[in-house]
């Protein structure tokens, strides 16, 4: 291995004590008690792999690592705040310069990239099942949906950290001339009603917005070795949105990347301080609604619950503003543990449908026990996972848009 | 590596059913460690991890180890900390950890008997949510497993007022090494009858047989506690000033020391300003059944204190505060780790009058090896954790440190004191026992070892290394 990989990875994996914190808030050691699944258990294998003491081969290493969701929950907890996901994204790199990239990964990366590709949106999703990626499709399609779903990748998450977490836009909203709403891949193709809901919210509060087209934000890339490529969006859609003076997006995991674009251009000190600029004009939607003061008209009939996507509420620590706006605009019904992830993560739920499953089923429990009838999450990609919840047919899932 | 490993793996699928059998390398890799810190080790993988759900289950298995002479370490969280289930021979993890069932509480006998693999946390909010209490808080109590905690009779920092889990165990269910189910003790305050087996059992590392459920003396929730922080001169005048406490009648639920480099580690980590004549702080802990009972308790402390040369007592308001003071105190360890890249944390205990005495002998003797050391522990209990800050990449270091914590050993053993005080021997203090064991006792406990474990099966390599 390379000393750049190395350094980064062994200055991560030195940290940990194997102490064993992370072994009560991983999801998937919850659905399986298999050590390996912690954070401690990959940890122990990158560090056995670093020091040469790890001979399983380049597959059972990749299952291995593949086997995270990234949700940071064990950072949360970690007293030693080991950067787990950092740590996995750094090594799928690496096995991706020096193995190869998996096709599926490969096909998901270079569609969600190309614009034309995304464009045909729904008939992709054929062209996807046509060229059998079986994997691919099973375990991903929500049972009753705005239309059929495939190829989520705003799953995995990213290479902040937490002490970057709570960093918030610093736009000056008293002087905002521009807004962009950010339209995300997912939300795109697959939630175009959610979408536009976003869009009239964003009016409601006396703004004019522009949808302007943009490129994937780059995390699905970055997420499963493809850095360049996601360097390569980063630049294309800090250039596409130069001219507006804030952005919205309503998908946690597009928000926590774009705040973080400064983090794919350590050598490059002048990309590093635009894409730094650029962040800084980035909102989630109920962090900028929540900021505008804006009033939910109340539909206190609904009885909703809501699931804090890792995206939004670790990685971007927007946590209480989608709370306070359900309080005043529905029957707000938190749920316990509404902070663990859905088990969805992008590529993940295709790769271990079982245990994603698992994770979904957990997470149900919980929020059936609220008595809320309607789900809400802000990320897509988490609802394309909790979408899978309505073959039960007692728990409507939407965006939280549907609902403010 | 075992013999015949599709033979066994068919064996214990028959007992656990086959999704309770791990033979993956790279699912058992996941049981080669613990929270010690030895080195990773592949060699040390075990063949099989078996997740048992009942004591025949257990039965089975050691009946089959038995025969075959297969190693069997009992696992629950994997939380210790001197490498304890490491599967230092191979063969088989049992992992408890899914045994985690409460079986009954006995209110009117104030005890609650549990399987297991049920985490220290949940005994603590299961019994809060009856008005009831289970003193015994290790550092780890979220996420070590009350089996865990038997086994080696983990302490922690209410040790002062309330003693450590051996106390509260009155019986326990163990499975031998020959299958053999035994019930020792009962819920019984009193109780001569025959040997005090349940004694036996803790703390002794899974290497005579294993827990498969505990009965557990509770008492009554103390319904206030209040938490002060007290800085001294010097760690004698804090160590006399808990003795002086103590003398009082006012015994604190927790009594912790911090030396200067531990404060001026907390200092540095938190952002925490610590006045520069400061070289020792307590933190305590005290309950009582009423707010007013606290405060007098408190102001004892506190007169006590100053008599003492107390530089500064501070009360916590809230528990904003007092949670504000506890999280300096637990994030040391990190903040210590901060400082260099290994941190060599060792778990002397010594009799409570001797605390000064071996602090300023660990800190000439870690002076004359040329590391930085801080000393941070229970003073109201003598058990303390002197750390090594050092970096063991470094070529000779490793042999340094050894040397080094062999006389820090030998000068805990000449202070009256032992090499745990809760953490239990594992692997990681074994080749020091003959410091603080004589020749005959260790004989005699390798009597009791060959009488329960003949063929060596529970957790062997751990503790004596004979």
């Amino acid at each position: 291995m390379d000393n750049q990989h190395y350094d980064k990875l062994k200055a991560i994996v030195d940290k940990c004590d194997r102490c064993g914190a992370c072994t009560t808030v991983c999801p998937l050691y919850k659905v399986n008690s298999i050590d390996r699944a912690t954070s401690r258990g990959k940890i122990a294998i990158v560090r056995a792999f670093l020091e040469g003491k790890l001979d399983g081969g380049e597959k059972a290493l990749r299952e291995a690592l593949d086997y995270c969701l990234l949700c940071k929950a064990c950072t949360e907890v970690c007293p030693g705040k080991v950067m787990t996901d950092q740590a996995m994204i750094e090594i799928r790199q690496w096995l991706r310069e020096e193995h190869g990239l998996p096709a599926k990964y490969r096909v998901i990366g270079n569609l969600m990239a190309s614009r034309p590709l995304k464009n045909v949106g729904r008939p992709a999703i054929g062209v996807a099942q046509a060229l059998k990626f079986p994997r691919l499709t099973r375990g991903l399609l929500p049972f009753n949906h705005e239309g059929p779903t495939i190829l989520d990748h705003c799953g995995p998450a990213t290479l902040k950290n937490l002490k970057n977490a709570k960093s918030r836009a610093t736009v000056d909203l008293s002087h905002v001339h521009r807004v962009a709403y950010f339209r995300g891949c997912a939300m795109k193709m697959f939630f175009p009603k959610a979408s536009q809901a976003t869009v009239e919210l964003i009016k409601k509060t006396g703004r004019q917005v522009d949808t302007p087209a943009v490129n994937c934000c780059g995390l699905p890339q970055q997420s499963h070795g493809m850095v360049p490529l996601a360097k390569k969006m980063a630049k294309e859609n800090i250039e596409a949105l130069k001219d507006y003076d804030l952005i919205i997006t309503d998908c946690g995991s597009c928000g926590s990347m774009l705040k973080e674009y400064a983090e794919l251009f350590d050598d490059d000190f002048t990309m590093r301080s635009k894409a730094r600029a650029f962040s800084q004009k980035i909102m989630g939607l109920t962090e900028y609604l929540y900021a505008v003061g804006y009033e939910p008209t109340p539909h206190k009939e609904l009885k909703v619950t809501y699931h804090a996507s890792c995206h939004l509420n670790r990685a971007q620590g927007i946590n209480k503003e989608p709370e306070a706006l359900l309080e005043k605009a529905v029957t707000y019904l938190p749920a316990e543990h509404s902070t663990m992830c859905c088990g969805g993560a992008g590529t993940f739920q295709i790769d271990f449908p079982d245990t994603s499953g698992k994770v979904l089923d957990y997470k149900y429990k919980d929020f059936k026990a609220t008595g809320a009838d309607i789900v809400v999450a802000e990320c897509p990609s988490c609802l394309m996972q909790l979408g899978k919840m309505e073959r039960y047919k007692d728990l409507k899932v939407l965006h939280i848009s549907q609902v403010l | 590596m075992l013999a015949d490993k599709e033979k066994h793996l068919q064996a214990l699928q028959a007992i656990f059913g086959p999704e309770h059998v791990l033979h993956e390398p790279m699912d058992c890799f996941g049981y080669s460690y613990d929270a010690s810190p030895e080195e990773l080790d592949v060699a040390e993988t075990p063949d099989f991890v078996c997740k048992a759900h009942t004591a025949q289950q257990v039965s089975a298995l050691m009946k089959y180890a038995n025969a075959h002479k297969i190693p069997v370490i009992s696992r629950g969280r994997g939380s210790g900390r001197t490498g304890g289930t490491i599967p230092v021979q191979g063969g088989i993890v049992l992992s408890l950890d899914e045994m985690n069932k409460f079986v009954e509480l006995d209110e009117k006998n104030l005890t609650l008997r549990v399987q297991p693999g049920v985490l220290t946390k949940d005994i603590h909010d299961f019994c809060a949510e009856h008005g009831l209490y289970y003193p015994p808080q290790p550092s780890s109590y979220k996420y070590s497993t009350i089996g865990g905690n038997i086994a080696e009779n983990a302490g922690g920092i209410r040790a002062v007022k309330y003693g450590v889990t051996s106390r509260y165990v009155m019986g326990l269910e163990v499975v031998l090494a020959n299958g053999d189910i035994i019930h020792t003790g009962g819920k019984l305050i009193k109780n001569v009858t025959g040997y005090n087996m349940t004694q036996l059992f803790v703390g002794s590392e899974g290497t005579l047989g294993v827990i498969t459920e505990a009965t557990l003396q509770l008492i009554g929730q103390p319904k206030y506690v209040k938490s002060a922080m007290a800085t001294f001169r010097s760690v004698e005048d804090a160590c006399t000033a808990v003795s002086h406490c103590l003398h009082s009648g006012v015994t604190p639920t927790a009594a912790e020391l911090m030396d200067k480099r531990s404060c001026e580690a907390t200092a540095k980590f938190n952002d925490f300003p610590i006045a520069p004549e400061v070289g020792a702080m307590l933190i305590f802990d005290l309950d009582g059944n009423s707010p007013e009972i606290c405060m007098s308790d408190m102001k004892i402390l506190e007169e006590t204190c100053k008599k003492d040369g107390c530089l500064d007592f501070t009360l916590a308001a809230d528990d904003a505060e007092r949670e504000h003071l506890w999280t300096l105190r637990n994030k040391l360890s990190t903040a210590l780790k901060s400082l260099a890249p290994d941190r060599i944390g060792e778990d002397i205990t010594v009799p409570r009058a001797s605390l000064p005495e071996v602090c300023n002998r660990i800190m000439a003797i870690a002076d004359r090896y040329g590391f930085d050391v801080s000393i941070f522990g229970h003073a109201g209990d003598g058990n303390l954790h002197p750390s090594l800050l050092c970096d063991m990449s470094q070529p000779g270091v490793p042999e340094k440190v050894h040397d080094c914590v062999g006389e820090i050993f030998q000068a805990a053993v000449d202070c009256g004191g032992k090499l745990s005080g809760e953490h239990g021997i594992g692997i990681s203090k074994q080749p020091y026992i003959d410091i603080a064991l004589e020749k005959e006792e260790i004989d005699t406990s390798l009597l009791i070892k060959k009488a329960l474990d003949p063929n060596n099966i529970l957790n062997p390599g751990k503790i004596f290394n004979r």
